[in-house]
């Protein structure tokens, strides 16, 4: 079989055929290669562009980038605890809650520091009272 | 690539007639066999070598150099254009047309012309096969390719042509057996 492959490289063409051929083909014309066009230049654009894009993108995961990307984008509630703004909002109005509540504090607690007094001179009191009234009626008497 | 084919090449590109020309006496021979075994006629084999050869030296001018052999664009060339003949003169292929003289060979003695009966049988057989397997058994056996070349005329992977290669000697080899009676390694 080799061997009856290697007899058909035997067949070759006409050496006229080849001369006439040749003579005509040689006797036409080349095109002439056109001239250089974006549009040439596009396709490889495109493709560079794309590879550029890609890796940035690869890198831009392999940072964290998605993370940010959810904070930033699916979760603004969270981003906007890190808005410097509406922090000193906040902490300025924590400022105020907290006045608020020391005053209500010392409020309730000076009430109830005066109840404590009322209470503990409240008894002082009565019996002082109570020995005034005796020696006033004992000095009547 | 050789570096005379280098150069000839790199004339041809700038339009000497003289370097196309070497690579026209060197390179029409195996396009021809393969255009011949693909259309069975030696007229139809010559027009068709003959655009072939007008296209790439029309298109010499953008022909760009990838690292393939020369051949590989050359085949590629005729391959379309044995396609588009196929499509425009809806001929089927009829082995028995063949025209005996595109067997330049002196069948002087009974051993010559057992080989021309044997080689004309081989054709028979390539016939009936797949086109592209028609394309790796004429580029791989008789031009005696290497599997990277005929890779890159074929635009497949060398691993594809390895496999295809194992493929196409099988169905030629059982089509050999339909139409002869024995193994094609007896004859």
């Amino acid at each position: 079989m080799e061997q009856t492959f290697t007899r058909l490289k035997n067949i070759r063409p006409s050496a006229e055929f080849q001369a006439r051929s040749k003579m005509l083909i040689l006797s036409s014309a080349q095109n002439q290669p056109r001239p250089f066009t974006l549009a040439d230049l596009l396709p490889e654009m495109m493709q560079s562009s794309f590879a550029f894009g890609l890796s940035a993108l690869m890198i831009f995961m392999m940072v964290g980038g998605i993370s940010l990307f959810n904070r930033k984008f699916v979760s603004p509630a969270v981003l906007s605890a890190l808005d410097a703004n509406s922090l000193n909002n906040e902490i300025e109005k924590m400022d105020i809650q907290i006045q608020i509540a020391q005053v209500r504090y010392y409020e309730n607690s000076a009430k109830k520091v005066e109840v404590a007094l009322n209470e503990t001179s409240g008894d002082a009191l009565g019996d002082t009272d109570a020995q005034l009234r005796s020696l006033l009626n004992d000095s009547n008497l | 690539m050789l570096e005379a084919e280098k150069q000839h090449i790199k004339e041809a590109k700038k339009g000497s007639k003289e370097a196309f020309g070497a690579l026209y006496d060197h390179y029409l021979p195996q396009i021809y066999r393969f255009v011949l075994f693909k259309v069975s006629r030696k007229d139809e084999a010559e027009d068709i070598c003959h655009e072939v050869f007008l296209s790439a030296w029309k298109n010499m001018p953008s022909y760009k150099d990838k690292g393939f052999p020369f051949s590989s664009w050359l085949y590629q060339i005729a391959r379309n254009a044995v396609i588009d003949f196929y499509r425009t003169s809806k001929s089927s292929v009829q082995i028995e047309l063949v025209d005996e003289n595109s067997i330049q060979l002196v069948q002087s003695s009974q051993k010559e012309l057992d080989t021309a009966l044997e080689m004309e049988m081989v054709r028979k057989c390539l016939s009936k096969i797949r086109p592209d397997y028609q394309d790796l058994i004429i580029m791989r056996f008789i031009e005696e390719m290497e599997n990277s070349e005929i890779a890159s005329a074929l635009k497949k992977s060398e691993g594809a042509i390895r496999l295809m290669q194992h493929r196409a000697l099988k169905e030629l080899k059982d089509i050999y057996q339909k139409e002869n009676g024995t193994d094609i390694h007896e004859a």
